[in-house]
């Protein structure tokens, strides 16, 4: 992979989203399976692209290239431009994707301090959340483009 | 002090303003600012600002020049009626409390309606150190989320909070599941 170009457009996410797209329209998302696996893709496309457009202009993160960004300070910057509603879907349901086995159930990112309001709070993932999921990539990306 | 504020029965696109035509004031029931905030010298109460034919209830700026007087000890007690201890005091790390306190407030004065909301936090899932508070409003739907985010976000902006932005997360709970299809 080429260093020096710009790493925004080569991991611009626009085509993926459309493959994504095509795919929920042909009603290919046909378990849970596909669900998690495309959702999580969704929000690291997302995640990619927004570490670039932070690298091309001029940011650096860690590591021994500067050049990993982490997941915080993505969802800081998505919810500092009032996309609170996009980023939390995706992100719990990322989180739900990756790393539990029940659907629904109860992700750890914020299930402790929310005991108090009596009950758990539960995300589920089912096949027609990747829909919504993807209308959420395309406004985090707009966002993220612009 | 006590401004009457009402919600819209019009339903949630209006739920920022009042319109003087079409509704009678109503006696607020939880004037947080009049139970709580000593009132400042120069004003008695949040003060309207005639735009038109509608009134805005108040602003973030007034509401945080009131609670950016009161002691840390008092900002805790008040942010404690959102959430328990443990949730206020690791926010301590993430954010300023006032803050936070001026922005749980401006949403409970103009977003009330939904039910109360409530304090908590996001924990980054490697590290389990929480990286945002979380505002939780219980009732309100895929639809208003994202008017009410995008209206308070906007709200911070221009009170001169927009680093809170970005540590803030609002979240509708009903929300949650998405939208009607």
């Amino acid at each position: 992979m080429p260093g020096g170009a710009s790493r925004a457009s080569a991991l611009s996410p626009d085509r993926f989203l459309r493959f994504v797209e095509r795919m929920v329209g042909e009603g290919k998302i046909v378990d849970e399976v596909f669900a998690r696996r495309f959702i999580s893709a969704l929000f690291f496309a997302l995640l990619n692209y927004w570490a670039a457009k932070q690298w091309d202009s001029g940011s650096r993160g860690k590591g021994p290239k500067q050049d990993s960004f982490p997941h915080t300070s993505f969802v800081r910057d998505m919810l500092s431009r009032g996309l609170d509603r996009p980023i939390i879907f995706i992100y719990l349901r990322r989180v739900l994707a990756d790393h539990y086995v029940l659907n629904p159930t109860v992700v750890r990112v914020w299930e402790r301090a929310l005991l108090f309001l009596g009950e758990r709070i539960s995300v589920s993932l089912r096949p027609r959340d990747v829909a919504t999921a993807l209308d959420a990539a395309r406004e985090l990306l707009d966002s993220i483009v612009a | 002090m006590g401004l009457g504020v009402s919600h819209s029965p019009a339903g949630p696109g209006r739920f920022d303003t009042i319109n003087l035509e079409d509704q009678p004031p109503v006696p607020v029931e939880h004037d947080l600012m009049a139970r709580l905030l000593p009132p400042l010298q120069e004003e008695a109460g949040p003060v309207p600002r005639l735009l038109g034919d509608v009134v805005r209830v108040t602003s973030l700026r007034v509401i945080y020049s009131r609670l950016s007087g009161l002691p840390r000890d008092a900002v805790r007690s008040f942010l404690r009626r959102y959430g328990p201890d443990e949730v206020v005091e690791r926010l301590e790390s993430v954010l300023d409390l006032r803050s936070l306190a001026a922005v749980l407030s401006f949403i409970e004065l103009l977003y009330g309606s939904y039910g109360g909301p409530r304090l908590s936090y996001l924990v980054n899932e490697e590290m389990e150190e929480p990286f945002v508070a979380v505002i939780i409003i219980p009732g309100c739907d895929w639809e208003a989320w994202d008017r009410i985010a995008k209206d308070v976000k906007a709200e911070m902006r221009r009170a001169g909070l927009g680093d809170l932005a970005s540590r803030v997360a609002i979240v509708c709970l009903e929300g949650l599941r998405g939208p009607r299809r």
